[in-house]
């Protein structure tokens, strides 16, 4: 094909494109708000089941609770050595931790017992904590923690992004402080976590944990964590598809602006077909003129959505679409082709189907009838 | 040499199948001989410039261009067909959105040839049409002789075989009428067949056109 050759054509397409300015822009406004809008909502979705991913690798294979009937209870740290008698246990460890609230909303307050830890995470002093890579440093440099007690401390450092999302809305406590925050009596731990090898093995060694045990426990593997995950993104799944409903809606508009207009264009292509347009010509200008306002509309769009999920201070968006209202640790980046697609799907095609509509109908007609505003 | 031959053509509405606007019509054109039709209003002139235009299909009968039956030929092929001729209906048809000199350009936009030669040509074509001063000018606001003078200006960008006329003077003065004849005679002159259609008592007299005819009750008839 000879781009000199098509010139004049793609000249009449911009023309024709730009036919009515107000209506363009308008159909520009209309295509970036319906992709932006489940965008965001898509790609938040993509990036927590990412983020979950990520935080999941460096979980333990399995956790062992100890539970009542009202509910968790703290586990003697004496069922360590029962649990490392497991075979295939690569590590046993007991864990203090617990949920508290402070001035930023709910935390993680956590001790940093462990043996097998990365060396750069550090242990805080009695007194001092350390603050996660998510959470604000107030200019008191203090911090109170409520849970079973309340207890005020000092912060010492901040944590930066190499920590990542791991530790993103975590406080780092010296264990006494935990002890006292969660009241748990020297000898008790709030969990045990246990690694194996493989995941398979760990799930082949609940029965044996649970009758090495002098007492009731709970354990939850990688998988049970997963299947959590798994579920709560069905549910936003759900809701994005939701999301998808205006989209329709909009789509629906588009195509009784289009019958609206059919009888103008009937008369403009009917002129066309006249004047020794056929039919295919036609219709490739009206695809070029749909794609030189689809594409562009669907990537500022896209990117708006991208700006919402990974702009720097957007919060409002997890807020807003998932109801989130605490703390939450930054996003990892995912690939947006796939949501290019899955919005060129839902949004672009049916528009460009739209705009060929009455294309399809006055293919075979004659001009004249066409003309007299006749036709199928 | 161009030549244009009715075979047996009859048309009628769908809604009314008992009134034939063309009946059995037997008739041949040639290239040299430029031909008027005149006839009544609602007669069934512009129908019958339709057909011929392959704009529309005759009920039955045939419709043979240099042999060939366009009236049967699919619309993609009529479509096609139509690259080569000129048309000027009775409405001129304009975009409106578009300057005249884009108007112009239309028929050629979708040719092989670079834009700044299309521009050339319309612009050629403006200026034996005494629209230069309103080249830029959109369309819709053009009086009706201009917008007149403008689409017959377009049906003859193409150089086209064929030039399909209706009404092509109804809102000239004597000077547009001049125009429009000298144009014309151009275009008889490089062998192309002129059908018109009009009620314009001044074309009657014209010797230009060699046939006179006339439309009634569906069959063609010389003066």
């Amino acid at each position: 094909m000879n781009l000199s050759h098509q010139k004049p054509f793609i000249f009449f397409t911009l023309k024709e494109t730009f036919r009515s300015a107000s209506q363009t822009w308008a159909t520009i406004l209309t295509l970036v708000v319906m992709t932006a809008f489940p965008g965001t909502l898509l790609l938040l979705t993509s990036a927590i089941e990412t983020t979950a991913e990520r935080l999941l690798e460096r979980a333990p294979s399995i956790v062992v609770r100890q539970v009542s009937t009202y509910g968790w209870k703290p586990m003697p740290v004496s069922a360590v050595q029962l649990l490392e008698e497991i075979p295939g246990a690569l590590s046993v460890e007991p864990r203090v931790w617990g949920l508290c609230s402070s001035d930023f909303g709910a935390v993680t307050a956590m001790t940093n017992l462990s043996q097998t830890s990365p060396d750069s995470i550090p242990k805080p002093k009695a007194g001092e904590a350390i603050m996660g890579p998510g959470l604000p440093i107030p200019e008191s440099q203090t911090i109170i923690l409520h849970a079973e007690k309340t207890i005020p401390l000092s912060i010492s450092r901040s944590l930066d992004n190499t920590f990542s999302t791991f530790l993103s809305a975590c406080v780092l406590i010296h264990e006494d402080d935990a002890r006292e925050l969660f009241t748990l009596p020297i000898g008790t731990c709030s969990d045990i976590s246990m690694t194996f090898f493989h995941d398979t093995e760990a799930v082949a060694a609940i029965p044996e944990i649970i009758a090495k045990l002098p007492f009731p426990v709970q354990v939850s593997t990688k998988q049970d964590t997963l299947k959590l995950y798994s579920g709560n993104l069905a549910k936003w799944g759900g809701l994005s598809m939701m999301l998808l409903i205006p989209s329709l809606l909009a789509m629906f508009f588009f195509l009784w602006t289009q019958r609206k207009m059919m009888k103008m264009e009937k008369r403009n292509i009917g002129i066309l077909k006249m004047l020794g347009w056929t039919t295919i010509e036609i219709t490739w200008s009206q695809i070029l003129r749909s794609l030189l306002i689809g594409i562009p509309s669907c990537l500022i769009g896209c990117s708006l959505a991208y700006f919402m999920v990974y702009g720097p201070n957007m919060t409002w968006p997890a807020r807003f679409f998932l109801g989130w209202s605490d703390t939450y640790p930054s996003f990892n980046l995912v690939p947006i082709w796939r949501i290019l697609f899955e919005l060129g799907g839902f949004i672009i095609v049916p528009y460009i189907a739209s705009q060929l509509f009455p294309l399809f109908r006055s293919a075979t007609t004659d001009p004249a009838k066409l003309l007299e505003g006749g036709g199928q | 040499m161009n030549h244009i031959e009715l075979k047996s053509l009859s048309f009628h509405r769908e809604e009314h199948p008992n009134h034939k606007l063309l009946d059995q019509i037997d008739r041949s054109f040639s290239a040299q001989s430029p031909v008027l039709i005149s006839g009544e209003t609602g007669s069934g002139k512009t129908t019958l410039m339709q057909i011929l235009a392959a704009m529309r299909r005759p009920v039955s009968g045939e419709c043979l261009v240099n042999g060939e039956d366009v009236s049967r030929w699919s619309s993609g092929f009529r479509d096609d067909w139509r690259k080569s001729i000129g048309i000027l209906p009775q409405s001129p048809l304009l975009m409106d959105h578009l300057t005249v000199l884009e108007n112009i350009m239309l028929p050629l936009l979708n040719q092989k040839g670079s834009l700044a030669s299309i521009v050339d040509r319309a612009e050629q074509v403006i200026g034996h049409f005494n629209l230069k001063h309103r080249q830029h000018l959109h369309a819709k606001k053009l009086s009706g002789g201009e917008a007149q003078r403008v689409g017959f200006a377009r049906a003859t960008i193409v150089k086209p075989n064929f030039l399909f006329l209706d009404e092509p003077t109804a809102h000239q003065d004597r000077k547009g009428l001049d125009l429009i004849m000298d144009s014309l005679q151009e275009q008889k002159g490089v062998g192309c067949m002129i059908i018109a259609v009009s009620h314009d008592e001044r074309l009657k007299e014209m010797p230009f056109f060699e046939h006179n005819l006339e439309l009634t009750e569906g069959k063609l008839k010389e003066r």
